[in-house]
């Protein structure tokens, strides 16, 4: 069962009791929730994963909770809570998703040292993952999504986790934040995507996540070994420009966008020179998303060329 | 004015921890001492390079990278760039000069 298959209130009965559990594939999620309307939410950008008892080893265990006292009814609030700390101030009620869905990323980035993690997003197709590493606001999840709306399988969009020893990239599969005109950019560019509820007036605007797509979600356990790195920005009405980097500079580009690169010190040094070493690194400059795509795609025709014979698929975990 | 004398000898400072990867024409090196990264440019990835061999002064790392230099440079002008190179490498621990001179191998 899928929890997209869960009627919203059965969601909520779960939510509000023993939880339910995320496997995102780097980290194992439980959450545990009382919040109207959030159960919709999940059921809607979760709808592909599998409905699974909140039992066994997690990563990450959190709570999304109402405060006590008068906040409960005067401009009502929600908490995120892990391991009994709250790291942030509470977010206004109806948003809910954005607070559990930052609040993860805040604890994974945190705490998963056991791998390199970039800010970056990271999609799949015929074996060669393609990281696209970018600051905030660099267009960055709205390629990504768009790469996914044609056919690529979705990694990541906010973290590319690397192992350090293996150099595979490993999915940390959630729902893919867009922000403000991309929302309706991805929806017009794919009027078929799952989008859940929009919301307005967060700290990054307004914010709608797009679910991942079952083939994504089935996936979600398979690393796959990156070929590309594309530095992607966004720049309205310029021509489209793609140009190599060199790997040294990416290499900077990469470390200065890790998440836990200074953390690691020279396992990260190690990690990220592997990368650049087996990738072959490009700028990428648009505002044309089919043009986008479309270069994206030349450019995993050529490293198929480059193919050999080591398989670039890894089941997690076998 | 360069601080790096002309006959002193340099070693790297951490030879057996030191990362050091070179990528094209450049290089990344990671200093373990400091926990930090670099990236050295063409000619201070080759003066670098060269020390991870084996000892140099000055004067012998700009013959070794008299190559890399724009066409026309002087010898004393290449010996003035590899001297700042070192005085740089210097300043972030990554080199330092052998103890004495001419036991330069230590």
């Amino acid at each position: 069962m899928r929890i997209g298959d869960l009627d919203s209130a059965a969601l909520a009965r779960r939510l509000a009791g023993e939880g339910i559990a995320l496997d995102l594939g780097a980290a194992r999620v439980r959450v545990r929730a009382q919040a109207p309307g959030l159960a919709e939410a999940l059921r809607t950008v979760y709808w592909a994963y599998p409905a699974e008892e909140a039992s066994g080893f997690f990563d990450i265990t959190v709570r999304i909770e109402r405060p006590r006292g008068i906040r409960r009814f005067v401009g009502p609030q929600v908490i995120f809570v892990v391991d009994g700390g709250r790291p942030f101030e509470p977010f206004p009620s109806d948003t809910h998703l954005p607070l559990l869905e930052w609040g993860v990323n805040y604890c994974f980035a945190e705490r998963c040292h056991d791998h390199l993690v970039l800010h970056a997003g990271v999609v799949e197709r015929r074996g060669h993952a393609v990281v696209l590493p970018a600051l905030p606001g660099s267009g960055k999840s709205t390629l990504t999504a768009a790469l996914v709306c044609r056919g690529y399988r979705l990694l990541s969009d906010e973290f590319g986790v690397l192992r350090l020893s293996a150099g595979t990239a490993v999915p940390m599969l959630k729902p893919l934040a867009l922000k403000n005109e991309s929302i309706d950019v991805i929806r017009a560019f794919a009027p078929g995507v799952v989008l859940g509820p929009r919301f307005p007036k967060t700290r990054k605007g307004t914010v709608a996540h797009m679910a991942p797509d079952e083939s994504s979600v089935a996936g979600r356990l398979t690393a796959a070994r990156p070929s590309l790195i594309v530095f992607p920005r966004y720049v309205a009405g310029t021509e489209l420009q793609c140009i190599p980097v060199p790997r040294s500079r990416a290499f900077t580009r990469l470390a200065v966008n890790s998440f836990n690169y200074a953390k690691l010190g020279p396992q990260g040094f190690d990690a990220v020179g592997d990368l650049v070493e087996a990738c072959e690194c490009y700028s990428l400059r648009y505002s044309s998303l089919d043009e986008a795509v479309e270069t994206v795609d030349e450019l995993i025709e050529i490293v198929s060329e480059d193919e050999f014979a080591a398989p670039r698929l890894e089941v997690l975990n076998p | 004015m360069s601080a790096a004398r002309r006959d002193e000898r340099w070693k790297v400072s951490f030879p057996t921890e030191v990362r050091f990867r070179r990528l094209d024409d450049e290089a990344l090196v990671f200093n373990p001492a400091r926990w930090e990264t670099r990236l050295l440019t063409t000619v201070s990835a080759a003066v670098f390079e060269a020390l991870r061999k084996s000892p140099a002064t000055a004067e012998e790392l700009a013959a070794t990278v008299a190559g890399l230099e724009p066409a026309g440079a002087s010898p004393a002008e290449i010996q003035q760039r590899v001297r700042e190179i070192l005085d740089e490498l210097n300043r972030f621990d990554l080199i330092r000069p052998c103890a004495g001179f001419p036991d330069a191998n230590r």
